[in-house]
């Protein structure tokens, strides 16, 4: 074998010495390999040690390395440097690494800032390529928020301290964990079955909806802890009529939108409010944990919608079918699931000895409900007040009949 | 399971009148208030045929008029693990954080570079192949029946806990100098399983398996504190979704003896693509070099290298024998893969 011109001058640049190339040279060694190792910033030293030992075996295949992998076609000398919060994800989206293409070419799992290798490439499952169908500015940091955040229902619940309750605050509190621990379940099931359509490049968001899905999960298990750990036990099942806006979604957008901010909006106001008025401060504690984790959740789907409102040429006219399914999937579950509203109303009343002032204090929910709704999709450039379904506007104008 | 009676519009007040559990209360254990603990009073009765394909939690009062879901498991056997419960509350407690828990700083600046850009290939590899262990669960999640959540959470739990392997080892990859490498074949044929048990077989008990013994060594391949800690936590994961696998093939050879046929169908399909690119987890050039490098402690010291890379991969194949021998599948060792018997012990 004779080195290649390009490989002598590398050699010399290494400061190898004229004996060792000709004992290179005379080896099995390719020249392929050689400039790999070169590429190493292998020392002539541990080059040559590494020529004795294929040497001296030279039945054993597995020593011929190729080292194909010195020199990717990869942007290489990156040293990410840790923040005030650790190394987190916006400290690694850094160089080629953080740049996230419009469109993503691959249809494998190769991951963001790397290229397949030709010969290993074959495509996966994925269907959503569009940076624009997905993508939320910030998301990888909205991901290390969920990871710092997190918290342990079977632990950082006082679960013994939650008290005596009057029967029917008892059973409204149950009522509503079982209504909305379904939701969770539903939830969780669905971005669950969404992960793997999201191609690889868009690492961020995949792994954003990871932590989402957890956190579906703890609220299903939060909840369920709480109805069946002081006496009341579960009550009647949600309708589930939200779920059909969920699972016929077609596009990922109109997922993320279903429930990141149509029905987010709507359940980080009730958890917000029960953390506030729940008599027993165990309660306004559970609460107040899924409110938080909810809101994590409600400002990834703003900013993506943001983002899709933005960059999607079709996103003003897809969004009209989006929104009015997602909102007419919610208003039929409120207005037909009414067990939910009333073990709300309550609660917010105080009992059902006040179940006007109850109902009231429903209505103001709902108005503040849709008001959040309305002012984030304003938020986002999209007008919504003059074509919201009108189910969810007359909840907020009259309280549900008790 | 009760059925509510249908509602009108309004504020309906009937959930006050369901007395079955009333007075029931859950007690906390010495680990908290778990998801076993629950499982003392009625609504902890897993059947082994769900219900309708609602969304109707167990336990919980149902509305007629809910809509159903035809995608979903109905028998306990086609999904369920006895140590589902434990494994998701074990779970919870381990969530661990690859900003602030790994001490990034214990990796030297100034590493060899073969030693740097062999990590940073096998970072590479791992970080595909975590997310394929996150994707294909969540698929199944949607088809768990609300009767059997448990499952479904452990799942979530696992999608979670690729999601951080995938990130720690890109930040590994990012941290030093180096960076990713071109990707190779990952593990992306797991996504062809079709089944909830075909994929615990192949993913949980094999795939993760593989992978699992890789971390186990991490003190071998490891030149520092940072490095050590990614693979300790990152096994302590793993293990749970193998104990996960072993679990659930073991309930389901428990009740359903007849599918033994199909469990080893499974692994001839799997162990059938060991060596080859797609399926030979671990196994593919780029990753091998590298981890016969990192076990050797450079290139000049490959011979030593290979040698515990062998050493690695016969304890892949004994550990992953073993595992059969606890699923009943010990009958395993006569029609293992040529490829893989050889490294069998006894």
């Amino acid at each position: 074998m004779q080195l290649s011109e390009g490989t002598r001058i590398r050699t010399r640049e290494a400061s190898w010495s004229n004996e060792f190339v000709a004992r290179l040279e005379g080896s099995s060694l390719s020249d392929s390999v050689v400039r790999n190792l070169l590429a190493l910033n292998v020392s002539e030293e541990r080059a040559g040690k590494y020529l004795s030992i294929i040497e001296a075996n030279p039945d054993q295949p597995f020593f011929k390395l190729s080292l194909s992998w010195a020199r990717p076609t990869t942007e290489l000398g990156i040293r990410a440097k840790p923040g005030p919060e650790g190394l987190g994800m916006p400290d690694i989206n850094i160089g080629t690494y953080g740049h996230v293409p419009d469109h993503w070419p691959y249809e494998n799992d190769t991951p963001l800032g790397s290229h397949p290798t030709p010969g290993s490439y074959a495509p996966g499952s994925y269907t959503v390529y569009e940076k624009s169908e997905v993508w939320a500015d910030g998301v990888d940091r909205l991901y290390e928020d969920a990871i710092r955040d997190r918290w342990i229902p079977a632990t950082d619940i006082d679960w013994t301290a939650i008290g005596a309750l009057p029967e029917d605050i008892e059973r409204a509190v149950c009522q509503v964990c079982t209504t909305f621990a379904q939701h969770g379940l539903a939830e969780s099931k669905l971005l669950g079955s969404w992960e793997e359509k999201i191609a690889y490049g868009f690492h961020d968001v995949k792994d954003f909806l990871a932590t989402q899905l957890f956190d579906a999960g703890r609220k299903v298990e939060a909840l369920r802890k709480r109805a069946l750990a002081n006496g009341g036990g579960l009550g009647v099942q949600g309708l589930g009529t939200l779920y059909r806006a969920w699972f016929g979604s077609m596009k990922a957008t109109e997922l993320l939108v279903a429930i990141d901010v149509v029905y987010k909006s709507y359940e980080v106001v009730v958890f917000e409010r029960l953390a506030a008025v729940l008599p027993s401060a165990v309660d306004r504690d559970l609460f107040a944990r899924l409110a938080h984790d909810s809101s994590r959740h409600l400002e990834f789907g703003t900013r993506h919608l943001k983002y899709y409102v933005q960059h999607h040429e079709n996103a003003r006219e897809y969004l009209e079918h989006f929104l009015a399914r997602a909102e007419s999937a919610l208003s039929d579950e409120i207005h037909h699931s009414t067990v939910e509203a009333g073990a709300l109303a309550v609660l917010l009343g105080g009992g059902v000895e006040k179940i006007a002032a109850g109902a009231e204090a429903l209505r103001q929910l709902r108005e503040d409900q849709a008001r959040k709704y309305l002012l984030i999709l304003d938020a986002c450039a999209v007008d919504r007040l003059p074509r919201v379904n009108p189910g969810l506007l007359n909840l907020a104008r009259s309280p549900q009949p008790a | 399971m009760t059925t509510a009676p249908v509602s009108t519009p309004g504020l309906d007040l009937s959930w006050l009148d369901l007395d079955e559990s009333w007075g029931s209360r859950a007690l906390p254990s010495k680990k908290g208030l778990t998801l076993e603990d629950l499982t003392a009073l009625s609504t902890g009765q897993i059947p082994p045929h769900a219900g309708a394909p609602t969304m109707t939690m167990r336990g919980a009062h149902a509305d007629v008029r809910a809509p159903r879901h035809g995608r979903q498991y109905r028998d306990k056997s086609d999904v369920w693990s006895e140590a589902a419960m434990l494994l998701y509350e074990e779970g919870m407690q381990r969530q661990w954080s690859s900003a602030v828990d790994i001490p990034w700083h214990e990796i030297p600046e100034s590493l060899p570079t073969d030693i740097e850009m062999a990590m940073c290939t096998l970072c590479t590899f791992l970080t595909q192949v975590e997310f394929i262990a996150g994707d294909l669960p969540g698929r199944f999640m949607g088809q768990i029946h609300p009767d059997h959540f448990e499952v479904q959470l452990f799942l979530g739990s696992q999608v979670m806990d690729e999601a951080r392997h995938e990130d720690v080892f890109r930040k590994r990859a990012l941290v030093n100098g180096g960076g990713l490498v071109d990707a190779n074949m990952g593990a992306s044929a797991l996504l062809t399983a079709d089944d909830f048990t075909e994929m615990t077989a192949r993913l949980h008990l094999f795939g993760e398996g593989f992978v699992q013994t890789i971390f186990r060594m991490g003190e071998l391949i490891s030149t520092n504190e940072a490095e050590k800690r990614i693979f300790r936590l990152a096994a302590q994961d793993e293990s749970r979704h193998l104990a996960f696998g072993v679990t659930h093939l073991k309930y389901l050879l428990d009740v359903e003896p007849e599918r033994r046929e199909e469990l080893h169908h499974y692994l001839d399909l799997q162990e059938g693509a060991l060596g080859q690119g797609q399926g030979g987890l671990t196994v593919n050039p780029a990753t091998g070099e590298a981890l016969a490098i990192l076990a050797g402690g450079g290139i000049d010291k490959i011979d030593e290298g290979f040698q515990k890379v062998l050493l690695m991969r016969k304890k892949q194949i004994n550990e992953y024998f073993h595992r059969l021998e606890v699923i009943g599948l010990g009958d395993r060792k006569e029609r293992m893969a040529p490829g893989m018997r050889i490294f069998l012990e006894g």
